[in-house]
Order: C-alpha cells, then structure tokens, then sequence
C-alpha cells in the first residue's frame, strides 16, 4: 500500500532509514603545505600521515603549544595552521 | 720558610670555585653554542676540549618538505654536557613562550635560555618583551637565562621578575667585538654580588673571556668564536684555559692600579745616596 492510497482518515506511522553518506574533508596547513584530510583527524593522525617520527618534533596549532601528549585527542578543524619544531644546533 | 704544597696548588687549589645555578653544581664556567660547525665530528670534539657542561640548542620549524633531524642531538647527548634550550627568532614574549614550551618538551628541561629581540640590526634584546616573557615562564617553573642588556635597571626588574641568572650581552651576537661597555658590566657585577651573571655574545677571542672572568662574572657564553675559528677544536682549549685563568685571577685578588709608579724592590731610596 502506498501513501498516496491511504484513507484521509487513518492514523498510520511510518518510520524509515535514511542513510547519507557524506564525505566530508577538511583542509589544513602543516609547515605551510596544505593537506586534506577526513574530517574528525586529529594531530596525532596528520603525524603518522606525514612521516614525522613524534617523538623527534614539538607541535603548534595556531601558533599555541600543543603538548605531545593532547595530540591524539586534539581533533583537527579546517584551517587550522599545524606547524612542527625539531631540535637544532644553537647558539 | 714556609713548604708550599705544590700537588695541591695544581689540582684543588688551581681549579676556580663551582658555580650553583639551582641544584646543579658545574665545575666548568664555560657555556658553549653549538651552532655553525664544520662538521658535527668537529662539533663534538670541541664540546671535549672545551671541557663545557652546558651548551645552548635551538628549535627551528620543519621545512614543508619535511627533513629528518641530524643526528647531532645524539651526538650532544653523548658528550654528556647539560642542555640550555634557546627562543632564538622570538619577536614576542608570546612566540618566546610558546617556543620555551616546546623546548621543554623536546629537550626534557626546564632550564631556558630566553632571546627576545628587538631589533634586527644589532638583534639586541627587547627587554620589555624579554620582562614579559621571563615573569610568565618563571611563574611556570623554567629556570629562565634571559640573554639580556647590560642595563642595570632592566637587569634588576628581570630579578624582580624572579630570574636567578642573568646572561647580558657584551656585544652583538657573532659580532666579536668583546666587551664593548665593560663599566656597565662592572656596574652590574658590583650592584648585584648575589646573582649568577654570564657573558652572552659578541665574545671574539680568548682575551675577551679572560676580561669578563677578571670582571667577576661568573661564566662566558660563546659560540661564533670556536665555531668559526681556523681550528675550533683548539680554539675550544683556548677559552677553556682562559675562562679559568680569569676566574683564577678574580678569586685570588686582582691588585688595585695605580697611576704612578710603585717601586717593587725593597731599597731604601738611591743605593748610593744617604
């Protein structure tokens, strides 16, 4: 039976799934590249995508310090400008 | 006649006093950067002959590109010397803490050395952002080494600031020039007796560092002047032994000068002259 058919007077409750599925990216900086990833990323993941041991660098995210261990849970949003730091000689 | 312990005068008694800065004790007054060696082998043979126990690291952000680090932190880590983290670049307090952060991190200290600059001529130090900067990390827990003025007002807010050392400049970085205000350096060592002072930059030869240890400061800072010698290896030995002659000097009593002559042999008036 098709909605269309229904009498005007039933009372009828229709329920149904609607599956989207969306895919949806986000883009940020890393040391002024731009890189696209699935939204929800967090640091940690944009890490491991580009190769950098994590231990050997320290992370900014819009010039703020994020500390080695909030990267996994500091989720990425688009725009975000993620810069890496690694140890140098210095004077 | 008095025996003089010879053994004694060349090992305890001919070594300067250590130097505290917090709980740590260092029995070497010598602060060595190690930036624009040859070679990272050269790098650390000078470490060695420098007999340093602190020598200054940086950060520098990652080329797009990526690049892996060098494997000259392994090779610091190895010489055994304590590391003191640098914000060389910083323009703000703000950039300067977020890099002090970072630094705290990557290298496992808290000890910092704090550049905040100012100008990009001279790269003198903004001691107003320099002030800002030290209070918050202080406040932290860093044990702050602010590269600093020979301004003896701004040295004194930086104390204020709860800062136990303090590394004022003798000239522009890399410049070379020596001490090129030594009165507002013997200013600072006499109103300040208590505190740790360090010569950070402009130090060219070994002869500058003897001034500076003459002048009562505690300890030298240098890097351009071993790493860019003919031989910084031999170079590091230099500063070495004068680092610790000019502290030698300045505990044992440096004599008072005089204008005029003071005869050194005991005669009595002219020899033939009664």
């Amino acid at each position: 039976m098709s909605i269309a058919t229904l009498p005007a007077s039933a009372t009828t409750t229709l329920s149904c799934t609607l599956k989207i599925t969306l895919n949806v990216t986000l883009k940020v900086t890393l040391n002024g590249d731009v890189h696209a990833l699935p939204a929800g990323s967090t640091l940690a993941d944009l890490i491991v995508l580009v190769g950098h041991s994590p231990d050997a660098l320290a992370t900014a995210i819009n010039s703020e310090f994020v500390p080695r261990i909030a990267r996994a849970t500091r989720v990425l949003l688009d725009g975000d400008a993620v810069f890496t730091f690694q140890a140098i000689t210095g004077g | 006649m008095t025996a003089v312990d010879t053994a004694a005068l060349n090992t305890a008694a001919s070594k300067p006093n250590a130097l505290l800065i917090g709980d740590v004790a260092l029995t070497s007054r010598f602060f060595l950067g190690t930036a624009l060696y040859p070679s990272p082998a050269v790098l650390q043979a000078a470490i060695a002959a420098s007999n340093s126990q602190v020598v200054t690291v940086g950060l520098k952000r990652q080329l797009a590109q990526g690049g892996t680090p060098g494997d000259f932190y392994k090779l610091i880590q190895a010489s055994g010397a304590r590391l003191l983290p640098n914000t060389a670049g910083c323009r703000t307090a703000r950039e300067a803490i977020t890099l002090a952060h970072m630094a705290r991190e990557l290298f496992g200290t808290h000890w910092i050395k704090l550049e905040v600059v100012g100008d990009e001529h001279t790269l003198q130090p903004d001691p107003f952002e320099l002030l800002a900067a030290a209070a918050e990390l202080v406040r932290e827990g860093f044990e702050v080494f602010p590269y600093c003025l020979d301004d003896l007002v701004s040295c004194q807010r930086l104390l204020d600031a709860g800062c136990r050392i303090l590394m004022p400049w003798g000239a522009p970085i890399g410049s070379g020039q020596g001490l090129i205000n030594p009165w507002a350096l013997r200013t600072l060592r006499e109103r300040l007796p208590g505190v740790t002072l360090v010569v950070d930059a402009g130090i060219g030869s070994p002869a500058h560092a003897v001034q500076a240890m003459e002048l009562g400061f505690d300890a030298v800072l240098l890097n351009s002047a071993v790493a860019q010698a003919h031989d910084p290896v031999t170079m590091a030995h230099a500063f070495r032994l004068g680092i610790e002659a000019g502290r030698l000097a300045y505990e044992a009593g440096i004599m008072a000068k005089q204008d005029m002559a003071v005869a050194t042999t005991p005669v009595t008036g002219q020899p033939f002259v009664l």
